[in-house]
């Protein structure tokens, strides 16, 4: 190496040096983007030694260039390195800015619910439709036929003072829609009669809704919920109605009940049976939910009488068929745990936000 | 029907004890609901005997007794009965006993005399409502003898809750009929009904008029009773186990043979019986005066019982204070007839009379029962009160009579039906232990059912009967096999769960209110529909079917907001009733109450309340689900319980299906509410009508977006803004939203102004700006036109 060959190094290296040090001691990044303008900028001191190439030796000439390159790129890496520390710097105190207290709440809503009741109905409806059932509805305001006579309760039947019926003021005006034969239907069985007025077996339905009852105190309300079920082709039996219903309680409460059907009578279904289960509360061991019996009475089902079929134009020696009637209350209540009937009705936003 | 198992057992005793005869009963039908003992067990009560009597040194009405309770020494008892005499056989508390009313005995002085017990009257010990005095046993017990022995207290009394088809087990007899069938016991005699002896002359003529009433009656009078004389102890308690109280001879007799043989009987005072006795329909003009006081006036469905004179009982159901039996009472006329089921329940439906008689008259009484209950009855009421009986005067109308004719059964239907494999054999002798006669030796027999059941009248009434002797439990649980059949699937019918699950997201809680309201909230709510009122409301609040869900709805806010609920969205589904013409409308509707604070108390955002905007957005997001959105619209309309500024009707077509708005502000004074509420409700059936999706080609050039902002009169509504650009504006504008509305500062006085996003877009090329600026253009001088609109 020629002495002026090593003054020139010399004299880049102190101008790296120099600017490295300028990078370093630069505090943000605008005073970084001043030292990279002083040296690498168009004027910069770096750019303008190239300018010196015309005074310089031949034998010099080629390699200065790539040195004064060689000492920008020193300079260029320095500043990037700097910038990248100023950066990080500036993003870690703007992160620091925007620290949150993430415990507070979150933009909350109030949330909304079902009622229990139809949380439970909804629940009967699935299961009922896995089965092949078809949900059908009916009017609340039934006349006396669909909510007695077809359903072989006439007038002198003792079975109507089970009924509690609410009756509706008749109106003495000519073409009235309501005359003294209107009720609030008692059961959701009118429903069954008007779905076989108006179609041919086979078929499989349930139909749920409020029916209504002149009774109120602990344990009645004057409005509550049914589901009636209905099922009828040829050859239905009433071991089937044992299946189906038996396996319908297991699913709904999830949990391998014993189900006991006894005989009992209503006037629409023959043989009729109440079903009782092994009490949800207390497994059967007796409580005060089951009277300290061990069993709940939770339906009442049949075989279609043949008078129902009679009334609703069905020829009772081709087809037979099974119905029952359920009250989702007292589904609700067994499965929810609620202690008081009265509830379901208050409608007390501290009860329903609970379901 | 409360049956005294005692009792049951001396008609038929099955090796079974209280309980698994309870579980029999029950698995067959006959429902038992409890078990009560008949009196209390305990050693502390006791047969005492009075051995000797003195006056009480310091008390006129007091006395002093001696008595022997069985023990070494009498007892000293201190007694204010009036009856206590010498010799008198009665009922001991002893120091410790705990009486049914609560009562503990102890040693303690009365008036300075230490009294070492108490001498018991029959209401004292449970047994009667009231006692005159303390017991008086006959038979001389032995003293100290247990009284649960004396009084047969070792007793259960069983409660069977009887459906009304089983009319043939309301007697003891008929109960142990069913567990004879049941069990396989024989059934007993322990009653021998023979023929009295007529030692009284004197007949009574029996006129049966109304005979489809009562075709079958048997009476006769008995003469020269003492209808005064006391009923002996155990008939009593078997009353008391029964729930009847003691009443006198004649009643007790009466209802006594009712219980042990199921047959209602009525006895009269046969001097204040007028020449004959005759059954027939009131005339509609005749009052009666009955038993329990009440007047009646019978209507000319009604069966009575009369004399020449006039109505003397409701037949079957209830008998009259002028013709009937007092402790003067020396000769009777004792009645046992037969009245038909539906005659008697009609009468006692519509005179709201219930009774034990009417009771089983209405559900059947053995039509061959009558002259074997008047014998039982005369034997027991001449061994208590003495007297003579005269003949007995029956009277039947055979054509009239309820008749039992054989029932086909056909062995291979009753297996279809129970979908059980029970043989011919076992069918025949379910049936014949239940005293069916059966004939015919091929599947099919005939069955021919006893006198006593009512129930039975077609084959399907057999075969439950064979269901039940051979036990539900014994048929097998099975599984429908058959073709699989889908429910119908109906895209364009949305969920009822979709619509509620929405609202529920949004926060709304749904309730369920009672579809019966108060008549004022009716009015108040529906003032132009007719009421459907209830001819038997449980009360004057609950007495009309609602016209409308929001009387429930504010009467739940009410109920809420008095326990310190501010906020609330609420929502209901269910029909509402309404009158029109000739048709009862029963449609569902689907409707919603919104008061309070927008969102709930929070830390971050301004709090601010729900507004007209908050009750429209929900209903639109409601409406969004049909895929309908354009079928429906908003227009200003007034209606008497909304705010009439605040409120719209809404449309689904050109047809009205709902309403919202805010509660009008005087209607909010009339309940008193302290805010603002919003209601909407709508047809149920529009907001479930869906439309099923069809697929448009759509562009996938770029868009461009043009704001602009036009100045309107106040008064206009953003519809006709909206109308007019939608016009102007052509095909190329696929999407318009308003999002400014403005009025103050740099707009006149009595101007708006609207802000709106146009977004154009052509379906097959990118738009120029020049088509842009030119369509623009043309919106602008189409507004200006159409509503003197200016560019702000």
């Amino acid at each position: 190496m020629t002495d002026s060959e090593s003054k020139i190094r010399q004299e880049l290296d102190g101008l790296v040096a120099q600017a490295k040090g300028q990078a370093v001691a630069a505090l943000d990044l605008s005073a970084l983007d001043d030292v990279r303008v002083r040296y690498l900028g168009k004027k910069g001191e770096l750019t303008l030694q190239l300018k010196r190439i015309g005074s310089l030796s031949a034998e010099l000439r080629p390699n200065f260039g790539k040195w004064v390159n060689l000492a920008k790129n020193q300079v260029q890496e320095e500043i990037t390195t700097c910038k990248n520390v100023l950066e990080q710097a500036d993003l870690n105190k703007k992160l620091a800015e925007e620290i949150l207290d993430v415990t507070l709440p979150g933009r909350s809503t109030s949330g909304g619910g079902q009622h229990p009741v139809s949380r439970t109905m909804q629940r009967l409806e699935d299961i009922f439709v896995s089965m092949g059932f078809a949900v059908e509805e009916g009017p609340e305001i039934e006349d006396d036929f669909h909510n007695f006579e077809a359903l072989n309760i006439p007038a002198s039947h003792p079975a109507r003072a089970m009924h509690d019926t609410f009756y509706l003021k008749g109106d003495s005006k000519k073409g009235s829609p309501l005359n003294e034969k209107n009720v609030l239907r008692t059961h959701t069985s009118p429903v069954q009669v008007r779905f076989m007025e108006n179609n041919e077996p086979p078929f499989r339905i349930i139909a749920p809704g409020r029916v209504y009852r002149c009774d109120s105190d602990v344990t009645h309300t004057p409005m509550f919920h049914q589901i009636e079920g209905l099922f009828v082709d040829e050859n239905v039996s009433f071991a089937e109605l044992k299946g189906v219903l038996s396996e319908f309680l297991k699913i709904f409460f999830e949990k391998d009940l014993d189900v006991k059907f006894r005989p009992s009578f209503f006037p629409f279904t023959e043989p009729s049976a109440e079903v009782d289960i092994s009490c949800v509360m207390c497994g059967g061991s007796g409580c005060r939910v089951c009277s300290h019996t061990g069993w709940l009475e939770v339906l009442g089902c049949g075989m279609v009488h043949p008078e129902v079929f009679r009334h609703t134009g069905i020829d009772s020696e081709k087809y037979s068929g099974f119905a029952f009637g359920l009250g989702v209350e007292r589904l609700a209540m067994l499965r929810y745990g609620v202690n008081d009937l009265r509830l379901f009705f208050e409608n007390d936003l501290s009860f329903l936000k609970q379901f | 029907m409360l049956v005294s198992e005692r009792w049951l057992r001396e008609w038929v005793s099955p090796k079974l004890d209280t309980e698994e005869l309870a579980d029999r009963l029950t698995m067959a039908g006959l429902e038992v609901g409890s078990i009560d003992v008949a009196g209390e067990l305990t050693d502390k009560l006791v047969v005492g005997r009075i051995e000797e009597i003195s006056a009480h040194p310091d008390a006129d009405r007091l006395r002093v007794c001696k008595v022997d309770v069985g023990r070494a020494r009498n007892l000293t008892i201190v007694c204010g009965a009036a009856n206590a005499r010498q010799g008198l056989y009665t009922i001991a508390a002893l120091v410790g006993a705990k009486l049914p009313a609560g009562l503990i005995i102890s040693k303690a002085a009365v008036r300075g005399v230490v009294s070492s017990g108490m001498l018991c009257s029959a209401s004292e010990l449970g047994l009667e409502e009231s006692s005159a005095g303390i017991m008086d046993l006959a038979g001389k017990p032995q003293p100290g003898a247990l009284a649960s022995d004396v009084l047969h207290l070792n007793d259960k009394v069983i409660d069977l809750e009887l459906t009304p088809n089983r009319g043939d087990c309301l007697s003891i007899r008929g109960v142990a009929r069913e567990v004879a069938a049941l069990t396989g016991s024989r059934l007993k005699k322990p009653v021998k009904t023979t023929e009295m002896e007529v030692q009284a002359r004197g007949k009574l003529a029996v006129r049966l008029t109304a005979s489809d009433g009562c075709p079958h009656y048997a009476g006769r009078i008995i003469r020269g009773i003492d209808a005064s004389a006391e009923t002996p102890l155990w008939m009593k308690e078997r009353l008391r186990r029964a729930g009847l109280r003691s009443l006198g001879a004649c009643v007790d007799v009466t209802n006594y043979v009712m219980i042990e043989l199921g047959q209602p009987m009525h006895a009269f005072d046969l001097d204040k019986l007028d020449s004959f006795i005759e059954v027939r329909y009131a005339n509609g003009k005749e009052k009666l005066e009955l038993l329990d006081g009440s007047m009646v006036k019978p209507e000319k469905t009604d069966l009575l019982i009369a004399d020449k004179q006039g109505p003397l009982a409701l037949a079957g159901i209830m008998g009259g204070v002028s013709s009937s039996v007092t402790d003067q009472t020396t000769d009777i006329f004792l009645e046992s007839a037969f009245f038909t089921p539906e005659i008697v329940a009609v009468t006692s439906r519509d005179r709201g009379i219930h009774s034990d008689s009417s009771h089983r008259f209405e559900r059947g009484v053995d039509f061959q029962l009558q002259v074997e209950a008047l014998e039982r009855a005369s034997a027991l009421l001449i061994e208590i009160a003495g007297g003579m009986c005269g003949p007995v005067v029956e009277k039947t109308v055979a054509k009239k009579m309820p008749s039992k004719e054989p029932i086909a059964l056909r062995n291979k239907r009753l297996n279809g039906l129970l979908g059980t494999n029970i043989s011919r054999r076992q069918m025949i002798s379910s049936l014949q232990r239940l005293n069916m006669e059966i004939k015919g030796k091929t599947d099919t027999i005939w069955v021919t059912a006893p006198t006593y059941r009512f129930d039975i009248c077609i084959e399907a009434d057999l075969i439950e009967e064979v269901a039940r002797i051979t036990g539900f439990e014994n048929i097998a649980e099975v599984a429908p096999v058959g073709r699989l059949q889908p429910c119908a699937g109906n895209e364009k019918q949305l969920p009822l769960r979709r619509i509620q699950s929405v609202m529920v997201d949004r926060d709304y809680q749904e309730v369920i209110t009672y579809s019966f309201i108060d008549h004022a909230m009716h009015e108040l709510f529906s003032p132009d529909l007719p009421a459907v009122e209830l001819e038997n409301p449980i009360s004057s609040d609950m007495s009309v079917m609602r016209a409308s869900l929001w009387p429930g709805l504010i009467k739940t806010m009410q109920y809420n907001f008095n326990r310190q609920v501010r906020n609330m969205k609420l929502f209901e589904t269910g029909r509402i009733f309404v009158k029109k013409g000739r048709n009862l409308l029963q449609h569902r509707y689907f409707s919603g109450l919104l008061t309070g604070d927008a969102e709930s108390r929070s830390w971050i955002d301004k709090q601010r309340e729900v507004d007209f905007f908050d009750l429209k957005g929900d209903v639109e997001a409601l409406i969004a689900l049909t895929g309908r959105k354009n079928a429906f619209s908003f227009t200003s309309f007034e209606h008497p319980v909304l705010h009439p500024g605040q409120s719209a009707v809404i449309k689904d077509g050109k047809k009205s299906v709902g309403l919202l708005g805010r509660l009008h502000p005087a209607i909010e004074a009339t309940l008193g509410l302290e805010q603002d509420v919003y209601l909407f409700e709508i047809r149920l059936d529009s907001l479930l009508e869906a439309q099923i999706p069809a697929f448009n080609e759509f562009s996938r050039f770029p868009s461009v977006q043009r704001d602009i902002a036009l100045v309107i009169t106040a008064n206009m509504q953003s519809t006709d803004v909206i109308r007019s650009i939608k016009q102007h504006a052509g095909d190329l504008l696929v999407k318009l939203e308003l999002f400014d509305q403005y009025q103050g500062e740099h707009i006149d006085f009595g101007k708006k102004s609207l802000g709106f996003t146009l977004t154009l877009q052509h379906s097959s090329r990118t738009l120029t700006d020049s088509e842009t600026e030119d369509l623009m253009q043309n919106v602008i001088r189409g507004v200006q036109v159409d509503l003197d609109a200016q560019l702000r």
